[in-house]
């Protein structure tokens, strides 16, 4: 095959002056806000001895403040109401009691009415999508090597077999993250089940349509209905993302687990239970 | 001289006075305006900054975004990268053009976005139920549209390596110069690597998309 350097060129920059990119938000007014909020901060801390009396100041009087809030009933639960399961934590602002969705057969879980949030979907950003330059993928033979727990697959459903794509990495502790595809489309997925060791991610924040406490096999779990936003940070890195799917997320033998599909809580019961280790 | 507050005040000041820049550094690849800016900038004036991030945020936000594929993390990214620019600024060489070395800047926090653990997570949680799109939804024509996607792909499969360079010649339109500097090497580095790009990008068009060279004939 012969490409002429010119044709191959050409494209290119035909295809990149084409190239829709989103329109350029206003950087400059972000920054500019930014600096004129660090302005601020160092002119009102002054110098360091002045900085260690404002920060005992403000820690005294955010216990009191905290002292009082606490004892109002409603406002404890508006601040405390988070959920911690495994190494994700749930924080759930301005809830709303709702009753739980009505649901049948259920494997063993304890349904607990619980915080009800509507958030309206935001169109996800992006118009190029791609996993071809995610970083991370690899076998999944290389994954049940360098993972330090067992890796383990779901046998229900009897069909859906091995995963399409393993990605893994390690920060901290190893996440491993199994993508089963759709078969009409390669690049969406339609099972993605998480599986991170201690200490690999700090938490992550969502205000779900519905959150509700359940089990797997007789274990704590909490099912997330989207569509939700998920807030993540660890350390000076931020993640903000819209989660389209379901999530149930649980802890077996410390290591936590995340299955997002678009199946009902029974069916993410189902897979969450049938999960066995790899041979 | 006066504090001038308005970033247009600036800008017309500059235009009609030609003034200099009271720096040391006699600059050569930067107009004088910018010299002004910068120096301006350096002793705080952030009505200055944003000026010269006006100038620079779109191929700082586009580069980004090309790495991240995402725009409120190529936003993200491009907004880091004028605070540390800002915060840098007194080690900025007055005698070498500004936007190789924003650029540089901006390469490095998307390189290190993109292999953070939450960009992990990002890609794959856009693939839950999101169709791909087609790269160009503004293009005509479904054999162009095929094509673009094609094009884009392969551009994909390429190490990351060989994709900067690409991005930095093709979709920023920067000089060989300019790339060098930017990615921090000689310009006979920037000349190799981009062959080697392009001769991969052929292979991986000849392998993965073989009709896309018909198309081109």
């Amino acid at each position: 095959m012969n490409h002429s350097k010119d044709s191959l060129e050409d494209h290119l920059r035909a295809f990149a002056q084409e190239l829709p990119y989103p329109p350029t938000p206003d950087i400059a007014w972000a920054v500019r806000q930014e600096l004129v909020k660090g302005q601020k901060r160092a002119t009102w801390l002054g110098p360091a001895a002045s900085r260690r009396w404002i920060a005992l100041g403000v820690a005294a009087l955010l216990l009191v403040v905290l002292a009082g809030v606490l004892l109002v009933p409603g406002v404890r639960a508006t601040v405390i109401e988070f959920l911690q399961i495994g190494v994700i934590r749930i924080f759930v602002p301005e809830p709303a009691l709702t009753p739980a969705p009505t649901m049948s057969s259920i494997t063993s879980p304890v349904h607990t009415p619980v915080l009800t949030q509507i958030l309206t979907p935001s169109p996800t950003s992006g118009y190029l999508i791609s996993l071809n330059g995610l970083q991370g993928e690899t076998t999944l033979e290389t994954a049940i090597q360098k993972a330090s727990f067992t890796l383990r697959l779901p046998s229900y459903p009897e069909k859906l077999g091995k995963p399409d794509r393993i990605f893994m990495q390690d920060l901290g502790g190893a996440v491993v993250i199994l993508v089963w595809t759709k078969a009409e489309n390669p690049d969406a997925a339609e099972l993605i089940i998480y599986q991170i060791a201690p200490g690999s991610w700090a938490g992550e924040k969502g205000s779900p349509h519905i959150l509700e406490h359940t089990q797997v096999n007789g274990q704590e779990a909490v099912w997330a209905e989207g569509p939700h936003v998920l807030v993540m940070t660890n350390g000076e890195l931020n993640f903000r993302r819209l989660i389209a799917g379901h999530v149930l997320i649980w802890v077996e033998n410390g290591v936590t687990y995340r299955l997002e599909s678009n199946f009902s809580l029974e069916q993410a019961i189902r897979i969450a239970e049938s999960l066995i280790p790899i041979p | 001289m006066e504090p001038v507050r308005c970033f247009r005040c600036i800008l017309l000041r500059m235009k009609l006075s030609g003034e200099s820049a009271p720096g040391e550094v006699q600059p050569t690849d930067l107009p004088q305006s910018s010299v002004d800016l910068i120096m301006r900038a350096r002793q705080g004036d952030g009505v200055a900054w944003e000026v010269l991030v006006q100038q620079y945020q779109q191929p700082a936000f586009r580069l980004a975004y090309l790495f991240l594929e995402d725009s409120d993390e190529a936003e993200d990214v491009a907004q880091e990268t004028f605070l540390r620019a800002f915060q840098a600024l007194d080690r900025f060489d007055l005698s070498r053009p500004m936007l190789p070395w924003i650029l540089s800047i901006a390469a490095n926090l998307a390189r290190n976005r993109r292999r953070s653990i939450w960009r992990f997570f990002g890609v794959v949680q856009r693939l839950v139920r999101e169709e791909p799109r087609l790269v160009s939804g503004e293009v005509d024509g479904a054999e162009q549209r095929w094509q673009t996607q094609s094009l884009w792909d392969a551009v994909q499969h390429l190490k990351h390596n060989d994709q900067e360079v690409i991005y930095l010649r093709f979709f920023l339109e920067l000089s060989v110069e300019e790339t060098a500097q930017t990615m921090a090497v000689a310009p006979g580095t920037v000349k190799s690597r981009l062959n080697r790009a392009l001769t991969r990008l052929r292979e991986v068009i000849d392998r993965d998309h073989p009709d896309l060279k018909d198309s081109w004939t």
